[in-house]
């Protein structure tokens, strides 16, 4: 469905560049769900957004059903658009204040006011259709996510890119919004390409899970091979950091990240299990097991 | 049972041009001694509003139409109370009043730690002079003692007191009367940081502290201090104040550095000379909850300390606060929306919705075995990693302006009867210690 090939994103910094995501190749496949996990900073909202071509890659390639979009200009682009479409994170900065929500909700048919095609994406997300005249600020939290969602249904995708979507919501509506996507996922056949820094959140929603650190993919796999048997050590303690349900405490620190550049594997520096090699050369994806891959000299 | 501070019966609600939000109606909240008691609530449950009523912080549109905080044996909050009829002019002297009776408990007895650690520290200031400042206000006569300590101290007392630590491996108690017993007040913290400390050795160590003596000041610096350390405030006088003033920040970095590199905070002294923009997310936390510390209080507030933080860092913040708890002898409050952090670091949990708590009790109670049909839900609603199903709770939270008659929870609840629409459930108490407010529960 999707699929990148060695993608880099670079900025320039003061002293230096640097990779915001550095060599991510990633294939996503239809009707399934990839997650992609990290901390802040590791890149994984870039990564979607170069995705959905809002961010243009330094180096490397991206493919939409087999079409090369790396280098299309916005005009080609906008064949494109309508089928592919982000959910952000933050819902109340996400629409314009100025609009009502029936207006908001038909954005994406660029003009074309379809009456029938907003009241059908608002009764998919479960919204009345007395919302179109509201404006974004008489919404609730959950209300707002939820004309998000469907104004990136409207213009029928086959593929959406969720960007934390729900880590702004109470849980009681988080849970909600997920089953949510999970429903529209089945029934209108659509491929998520899902952001999250939750781990049980990554648990619950995906196919797929792809871990990224500091713009580097480490590990990925089948989310139920990743999560019964994490490889990486990062995704292990990333896995030891979450506050367990059963409540034995598993906390582990990491230390406080030194943001220097070194030389080898970028998780060294915060690794325990380090040996010598890792500051050499940065290892590569290896496959361990059908459908798992990680980036870590151990195995 | 003896209480850190207990909330009664508060009911306080904002009058705002679309209408009066009625935010807290009728919170009981009580903090025992040593404990951590975790406040749960999705937003708009009054979690915030309690911790900030609690430290007065209230803006002038927000009416406290009854109840108490009782700390110590008073009312915090009776100029708020004693209000008879409501106008934001009457309550905006009340709360100026509130203000000034309330300093010099706020940061010493009862301190408070914000959720976003950015917007809480001043960005101009180094991170040092942020945390001297709270000691400079409120225990500038600590500052005296030990930098006169130091003073006073010849080269013969600290010998004597290196002895002292070693032979008695750095026991508390020991230091201490050899320290009162010489009236070197002050200095055994100093010298037991040292000891502590373990990135250096033992012979600097020793170095360190013999040299805690002999230090020189001028004597009209001498005399000031010594009056601060007698018990008189700071001196308003305008040249001897500024003089004054930075002795004490001096004294007040030093004690930081000491402070922080017991909160895992590394390379302390370089820390407190940096601004607030220079440190991680984690680290500003750590500095925040190091302002709040310092002073030793009674009651320390949690305003979701963890929730803009990464999951990593948040693992170090939980392990912080339990560590706390094992070595201060304060109580916390730890309030957040997220019910696994609040597993991790409380011994007892209440449960806010819609300004009320519905359900408290200790925290595997009311985590394993919930009796209310909120807590019930709201726990069938979190994502875990052992991968259940979740599902979330139907409607949306009820508008604070009109809340339904009768029980909060009545139009999201599956188990609503007539009389949860009618009136308002008391809290039974179900078993020891766990107190639900819901008709279900009544009868027993």
């Amino acid at each position: 469905m999707v699929e990148v090939r060695d993608l880099t994103v670079s900025y320039k910094v003061k002293g230096g560049t640097l990779n915001a995501v550095d060599g991510v190749s990633l294939a996503v496949r239809k009707g399934e769900t990839v997650t992609v996990v990290g901390e802040s900073g590791s890149g994984k909202t870039t990564l979607g957004m170069v995705v959905l071509r809002l961010i243009n890659p330094t180096s490397g390639q991206v493919f939409f059903k087999g079409e090369d979009i790396t280098r299309l200009g916005e005009g080609e682009l906008k064949r494109f658009r309508g089928r592919m479409q982000l959910i952000p994170q933050d819902p109340y900065s996400s629409m314009n204040p100025r609009l009502r929500v029936g207006e908001i909700v038909s954005e994406p048919l660029l003009g074309r006011e379809d009456r029938e095609k907003v009241k059908e994406a608002l009764n998919s997300v479960g919204l009345d259709w007395a919302v179109v005249d509201r404006y974004p600020h008489e919404l609730s939290g959950g209300q707002r996510q939820r004309a998000l969602i469907a104004r990136a249904l409207v213009s029928d995708p086959e593929f959406l890119v969720l960007d934390e979507p729900t880590s702004n919501l109470d849980v009681s509506i988080q849970a909600q919004i997920l089953n949510l996507l999970l429903d529209l996922q089945s029934s209108r056949n659509l491929t998520y390409l899902f952001i999250t820094h939750n781990m049980a959140v990554a648990k619950y929603v995906s196919d797929r899970v792809a871990v990224m650190y500091r713009g580097r993919l480490v590990e990925i796999g089948d989310a139920k091979e990743v999560m019964s048997n994490p490889l990486h050590p990062y995704t292990k303690a990333l896995f030891d950091a979450v506050p367990e349900g059963d409540f034995r405490a598993k906390l582990r620190e990491l230390e406080v990240r030194d943001e220097g550049r070194q030389k080898g594997c970028r998780y060294s520096d915060r690794c325990k299990f380090v040996r010598d090699q890792c500051r050499l050369r940065e290892p590569d994806l290896l496959k361990v097991k059908e459908n798992h891959e990680v980036a870590c000299i151990l195995y | 049972m003896e209480y850190a501070l207990s909330v009664k019966d508060l009911r306080v609600s904002f009058y705002t041009r679309r209408g009066v939000f009625k935010a807290l109606n009728g919170v009981n909240l009580e903090l025992r001694r040593g404990e951590v008691l975790g406040v749960a609530g999705e937003s708009g449950s009054g979690k915030s509003t309690t911790g900030l009523a609690i430290m007065g912080l209230l803006p002038r549109n927000a009416k406290v139409s009854s109840g108490s905080v009782l700390f110590d044996g008073r009312d915090l909050l009776a100029p708020l109370t004693s209000i008879r009829k409501f106008s934001t002019g009457r309550n905006e002297s009340a709360i100026r009043k509130l203000h000034r009776e309330l300093a010099p408990i706020r940061g010493k007895r009862i301190s408070m730690v914000f959720q976003e650690p950015m917007t809480s520290l001043n960005p101009v200031l180094q991170v040092g002079y942020q945390i001297a400042e709270t000691l400079v206000i409120h225990n500038p006569s600590l500052l005296a003692s030990r930098k006169l300590a130091r003073v006073r101290a010849t080269r013969e007392d600290t010998t004597a007191l290196l002895k002292v630590i070693k032979e008695n491996e750095g026991s508390e108690t020991a230091v201490r009367e050899f320290v009162e017993s010489r009236h070197l007040k002050g200095l055994e913290e100093q010298a037991l940081f040292i000891w502590r400390r373990n990135d250096i050795n033992e012979l600097r160590k020793e170095r360190l502290i013999l040299d805690l003596c002999c230090e020189k000041v001028g004597s009209t610096t001498k005399r000031l201090l010594e009056s601060l350390e007698g018990g008189m405030g700071i001196t308003k006088a305008p040249v001897l104040s500024r003089l004054l003033r930075r002795v004490l920040f001096k004294e007040g970095y030093r004690k930081a550095v000491e402070f922080l590199s017991t909160l895992g905070v590394p390379n302390p002294e370089k820390v407190v000379q940096m601004y607030p923009h220079e440190l991680s997310g984690g680290m500003r936390q750590r500095i925040v909850i190091a302002i709040a510390l310092i002073n030793n209080p009674d009651v320390v507030i949690m305003d979701e300390p963890t929730s803009a933080v990464d999951v990593t860092v948040q693992a170090q913040i939980l392990e912080l606060v339990k560590d706390l708890k094992r070595r201060v002898n304060s109580s916390f409050i730890f309030i957040s929306h997220d019910l696994s952090v609040l597993g991790e670091v409380s011994d007892r949990i209440a449960i806010m919705y819609g300004g009320r708590v519905v359900e408290v009790g200790p925290k595997e109670i009311v985590l394993k075995a919930p009796r209310h049909p909120y807590t019930t839900m709201l726990i069938n609603a979190i994502p875990t990693l052992d991968g259940r199903e979740i599902r979330g709770i139907e409607g949306e939270a009820p508008d604070m302006r009109n809340p339904p008659p009768g029980c909060i929870f009545n139009n999201r609840c599956p188990f609503a009867m007539d009389k949860c629409r009618k009136e308002e459930p008391p809290s039974y108490k179900v078993s020891e210690d766990h107190y639900v407010a819901c008709f279900l529960q009544g009868g027993k």
